[in-house]
């Protein structure tokens, strides 16, 4: 039964990314473009050359971690769609570390930044939760608008004549110390950051299945009121379930903005968080899912620049895809009316 | 800072230029959320009606910009309406989701069309002020038709208490349907006036988060086509603002980037009155169950 039902989920998100890749092969096609050549360049881009799969593993570490960050705060029933925010202030936060300690041995400074980072994503986080188990504000909206708040906080810190952080350059930021930028692993330029961004899924696995809190937070997002009834705090368990998004998404930006060695001048969304939305839905929550369903977008992404050069294909066709993707995730009965043959499994 | 910089002629025309997208945006939001539908999807409808009045101005003029405007939020708020009204698909992500894919199919069709990949070619342009005139009247129009018809009553029944509304004969599916269309035409016809007024080109992904203030505008302005109104002539207040005061304040320029934000915030948390949604706003209907 319980297999079953795995097989079911794990068949509609492929079904979902199926349709989402194939839908936009007919726009590609019908822009004129070949689809089989934009495939094989997205493959190359990939994966073709060394170099390519690094940049593929690099790109594939902050989405584990934005995926993460969405899907723990899922279980506890809130949709967080500040990841966005939550990046920007982790590398605010890393840079700001970087620059100020910027004297100490690099074995302590590497994890200060980025504890930094998470520290400052985590209030960024919690804020939205706090705001609604105390004044019942839906944290979309809320989230929403701290993206925005943060936005503007961070472009202050880089851009006004007044920040200490600035750069005279007119850059951005001064560049942190080599000394406390995330070392990539020798003879490759593969970031260790992956390996941090694993750690942290096991983590969250091991949290979900094996801890109270895991039960306190999956409870409260489950159903509240018997969470309540049961004597879990519930926004306790929401706030801390959303320290711990914002925390995620936080240590994605300050790891990103360390290899940058500063946040430069123009300050905008990179769409890592919203990416991370799209990677959660994809993994449906599950940490194993989430990751392999990073790997695939790192992969989109990374395949993005061939596909340009060597299709003639906008990239934009995967932020395409990850739409679609979303749509197909949240209207399984969609795909199920597209393709009947996946009803028969219904169990 | 001179009091002139504040109140000036200019300041009141750069408000009103910088509030015309948001005024039909947010009442755009208006509308669908009376009906008890979020729709988030605002963002996305700018970003497509605008790209649509282009291609309509240069393909046919101005008067082809606003109808294949029109005809594009219909169209795009019909997709979204089927999903969040007849599949009850979760009315955020999927709004989100048709956000994200208005970036994706622009930036696509941008590039395809024009062979850019920032900016379309130049288009003519439709003086601001007659689009503003237009969007102040929509507002009139919406505030009549919500609160002295029949059909205002049903709308505003559909959105606080749908099972009640349904027992006294409204069919809340074909409410909720005309309204979400309304809404994509409304937020379209603001995205039109980017494109083809506010600057003379389509620019890629040139709704910049307007969408976003459009619906904090709607919050700001309780759900109420007159309070959509005056909250988003006041954050284009606080936009012309952050431009007029531009190196002559200390108040660093983000704060009024950040400002309509935070607003919101505070409006949400109740310091400015508390700001309550429709009853059943968000909630799909299924006539099987209790709600």
């Amino acid at each position: 039964m319980k297999g079953r039902r795995l097989f079911n989920e794990v068949l509609t998100s492929v079904m979902a990314l199926v349709l989402a890749l194939v839908l936009a092969g007919i726009v590609v096609a019908v822009a004129g473009r070949s689809p089989v050549l934009a495939v094989e360049a997205l493959f190359r881009g990939a994966f073709g050359t060394p170099d390519n799969l690094a940049d593929t593993i690099n790109r594939t570490t902050p989405l584990i971690l934005t995926g993460l960050a969405v899907s723990f705060a899922f279980r506890a029933g809130l949709f967080n769609i500040g990841g966005e925010g939550q990046y920007l202030v982790g590398g605010l936060g890393c840079v700001w570390a970087g620059l100020t300690f910027k004297t100490m041995n690099p074995w302590a400074l590497v994890p200060l930044t980025l504890i930094c980072g998470m520290l400052a994503g985590g209030v960024w986080g919690g804020l939205s939760a706090w705001l609604k188990s105390r004044f019942g504000v839906h944290e979309v909206i809320s989230t929403i608008m701290l993206n925005w708040c943060a936005l503007y906080l961070v472009s202050f810190w880089v851009n006004s004549p007044t920040s200490p952080l600035k750069d005279p350059s007119g850059e951005g930021t001064y560049r942190v110390p080599y000394t406390a930028v995330v070392p990539s692993y020798i003879g490759t330029s593969i970031y260790s950051g992956i390996a941090i961004a694993l750690v942290v899924a096991a983590i969250i696995w091991f949290v979900l299945r094996r801890t109270w809190l895991g039960y306190e937070i999956g409870a409260a997002g489950l159903s509240p009121l018997a969470a309540e009834y049961g004597g879990i705090s519930v926004p306790r368990a929401m706030i801390v379930a959303m320290a711990a998004s914002g925390a995620m998404a936080a240590l994605a930006g300050a790891m990103d903005y360390s290899i940058q060695g500063r946040i430069p001048s123009t300050v905008s969304f990179l769409g890592k968080g919203f990416d991370g939305i799209a990677v959660a839905l994809i993994g449906k929550n599950e940490p194993v899912g989430v990751v392999i369903a990073a790997l695939i977008f790192g992969a989109l992404s990374a395949g993005n620049t061939e596909l340009q050069v060597a299709a003639n294909v906008p990239k934009d066709v995967t932020t395409i895809v990850q739409g679609l993707i979303i749509i197909f995730m949240v209207a399984p009965d969609v795909i199920r009316q597209l393709l009947p043959f996946l009803k028969v499994k219904e169990a | 800072m001179k009091f002139s910089d504040v109140f000036s002629m200019f300041i009141v025309l750069s408000t009103l230029r910088s509030a015309v997208h948001l005024i039909l945006a947010s009442l755009a939001g208006v509308i669908s959320e009376r009906s008890g539908v979020v729709n988030l999807a605002l963002e996305g409808l700018l970003l497509s009606g605008a790209y649509a009045a282009m291609v309509g101005a240069n393909h046919g003029g101005l008067a082809v910009a606003i109808l294949l405007a029109l005809l594009v939020g219909a169209a795009v708020s019909a997709v979204l309406a089927v999903l969040v009204i007849k599949y009850k698909t979760d009315q955020i992500v999927t709004g989100f989701a048709f956000n994200i894919l208005a970036v994706g199919v622009t930036n696509f069709l941008l590039y395809v069309m024009f062979g850019d990949v920032s900016y379309s070619p130049e288009t003519a342009q439709i003086p601001w002020q007659a689009f503003c005139t237009v969007a102040v009247v929509l507002v009139g129009v919406a505030h009549v038709m919500l609160y002295h018809t029949p059909l205002g009553l049903r709308i505003r029944a559909v959105g606080e208490h749908p099972r009640a509304a349904d027992t006294l004969g409204v069919n809340v599916y074909h409410i909720r349907y005309l309204c979400v269309i309304l809404s994509g035409m409304l937020a379209s016809l603001g995205g039109a006036y980017l494109s083809t007024s506010y600057l003379p080109y389509f620019q890629k992904e040139m709704s910049a988060g307007s969408g976003y203030i459009a619906l904090a505008a709607m919050i700001f302005g309780k759900w109420t086509p007159l309070g959509a109104l005056g909250a988003s002539l006041f954050f284009g207040f606080a936009s012309a603002l952050s431009i007029a005061l531009q190196g002559k304040t200390i108040i660093p320029s983000e704060f009024f980037g950040a400002f309509p934000y935070l607003l919101t915030l505070v409006a949400l948390v109740g310091v400015i009155g508390k700001a309550k949604a429709p009853a059943a706003d968000g909630i799909p209907y299924d006539p099987g169950k209790g709600r």
